[in-house]
């Protein structure tokens, strides 16, 4: 195949055109990252402080939080290969810790991005929380697995 | 009944080529046979061991979306880094994920394969949608991408996933189905519906995570390409062939859909499909079409013209001569090769 250097280039031009597109978005990708990475450790000494700030505030308040009871309960849920079961602690009426205790039949993977909802349900103290997407199955199996627990807050079916 | 019978015959024919075959056609057809084999065991693989990967690949795009459009952190982890490594595979050696490890890819080739008989029965089979109406729904894909990138940025993604048929899939396979929308399960009917008429009809025209592939710069090596001087007229077996429609030409704007299955190359009656070739020299080329003329002519017509036969004339269509160095890029090593470096890539991030 006879080619000249001019034919070489025009040929390539396809690619060319999407590698620099490529090189572009990665680009664009990195200086998005490390500006949001700048930001959120300032955001986290921010939001320390406010935790710090609400704590101090339930501490210093005699009111209960929404639920009923006091306690560590559990629920058990379906995640994607099987049950998960989610232990939640009630104190003085807040959610204050969740921890997932079973989920041996999950696929690490998916699992893994899902357990970060322990914390986002103590944040917003509910489990009315959005799901992972992509892990929608084990988030499930965490989330209502939780909601089974404080219902029994709930009733007042005194935890262990 | 008659068309089941044609059906087994095919079959029967087919083991016969296997076990026997006569002549170059029946060998080219034993090479496609053996070649289509393989990928199906390396597919029922991945299946079996990554189900999962195809769904998280494509998380990972929803993620970025997510983070970007929410402005929070981008953490290198989970999703995200399957992505970019699967980017990256791709970029060097095309899309081998999306012919030989997508289980979504899979599920379409074996709802084509196990409908052969009821598109025999409807006569419809091996009929293909006119090459232009697919290069026009080729395009389908990418508004899909677009459509649940927007979502995502724009985060309302979780209210409106319940209608996603990958998710009634993922459900299917868990054997979970509450809490996915009626809805879901109709657009997964109808996306099988369509994989049993058209070949890879999800990954042609809807696959978002095959949008992105395709605008991947792939390593021009990695594909396959053909040199058309030595084509058969008219012949257009490759994209007669190719289950996304397209001819073997890596320079070609359309060469991002290749799935890399490599049917072009076994399908090529003169072998001319091949990632790597090299060919003689000129002096070897016309010393090869001496010998031929030579063997096929009587030996003292070819001494009393050896300038004939000398000529760096082009090579007869339909019989070019041997390369000197060919990877055509259906090797069973090739192949497992790729595999085996996309499974330890799946098992280390997946």
């Amino acid at each position: 195949m006879p080619s000249t250097f001019r034919e070489r280039f025009l040929r390539r031009r396809v690619w060319r055109a999407k590698l620099i597109n490529a090189v572009c978005v990665v680009a664009a990708v990195f200086a998005y990252a490390s500006w949001a990475a700048n930001a959120a450790s300032a955001d986290e000494a921010v939001r320390a402080q406010m935790k710090a700030d609400e704590e101090a505030a339930r501490a210093a308040s005699s009111e209960r939080g929404p639920y009923a009871t006091d306690g560590v309960f559990t629920g058990t849920a379906q995640g994607y290969g099987g049950p998960v079961t989610t232990q939640v602690t009630v104190e003085n009426g807040y959610i204050t810790a969740v921890e997932v205790v079973e989920h041996s039949s999950e696929t690490e993977a998916y699992f893994s991005q899902a357990e970060p909802l322990t914390e986002t349900v103590v944040e917003a103290q509910t489990t009315a929380v959005d799901t992972v997407s992509g892990a929608t199955f084990s988030s499930a199996g965490i989330l209502n697995g939780a909601t089974e627990a404080l219902q029994q807050s709930s009733a007042g079916q005194g935890g262990e | 009944m008659a068309k089941n019978k044609s059906l087994v015959n095919d079959i029967k024919k087919d083991l016969g080529v296997i076990r026997k075959p006569k002549g170059r056609a029946q060998e080219r057809r034993r090479g496609e046979l053996l070649h289509r084999g393989l990928r199906w065991a390396v597919q029922i693989a991945f299946f079996v061991a990554f189900p999962g990967v195809w769904s998280a690949t494509f998380s990972g795009v929803k993620y970025l979306c997510q983070q970007v459009g929410a402005t929070q952190p981008l953490e290198l982890s989970g999703f995200f880094a399957l992505l970019l490594v699967i980017l990256g595979y791709t970029c060097v050696f095309g899309r081998f994920f999306c012919g030989y490890a997508c289980s979504f890819g899979f599920l379409g080739d074996a709802v084509y394969a196990l409908a052969t008989p009821l598109r025999r029965a409807l006569g419809v089979d091996g009929k293909k949608l006119p090459v232009r109406a697919r290069h026009l729904l080729h395009q389908v894909k990418y508004f899909v991408l677009l459509g649940i990138c927007l979502a995502c940025f724009a985060g309302v993604w979780s209210s409106v996933s319940g209608y996603s048929p990958w998710g009634a899939f993922a459900g299917l396979r868990a054997g979970s189905i509450d809490g996915i929308d009626a809805v879901a399960f109709v657009l997964l009917a109808a996306v099988v519906v369509g994989m049993t008429l058209e070949e890879r009809f999800f990954c042609q025209f809807l696959c978002p995570l095959g949008a992105l592939f395709t605008q991947l710069p792939v390593l021009p090596a990695a594909l396959f390409r053909r040199d058309r001087s030595t084509c058969a007229p008219r012949c257009n077996r490759c994209q007669d062939r190719c289950p996304v429609g397209i001819h073997p030409d890596r320079y070609d704007m359309r060469s991002g859909e290749c799935i890399e299955c490599g049917r072009c190359v076994d399908g090529c009656p003169v072998a001319n499909v091949s990632l790597l070739r090299i060919e003689q020299a000129v002096g070897e080329k016309a010393a090869a079409a001496g010998a031929g003329a030579a063997s096929g002519a009587p030996a003292g017509a070819a001494a009393a013209e050896p300038a004939a036969a000398a000529k760096p004339s082009a090579p007869r269509l339909g019989r070019p001569t041997e390369p000197r160095f060919c990877i055509r890029g259906t090797e069973v090593t090739l192949v497992l090769l790729k595999a085996a470096l996309l499974l330890v890539l799946c098992y280390a991030f997946a």
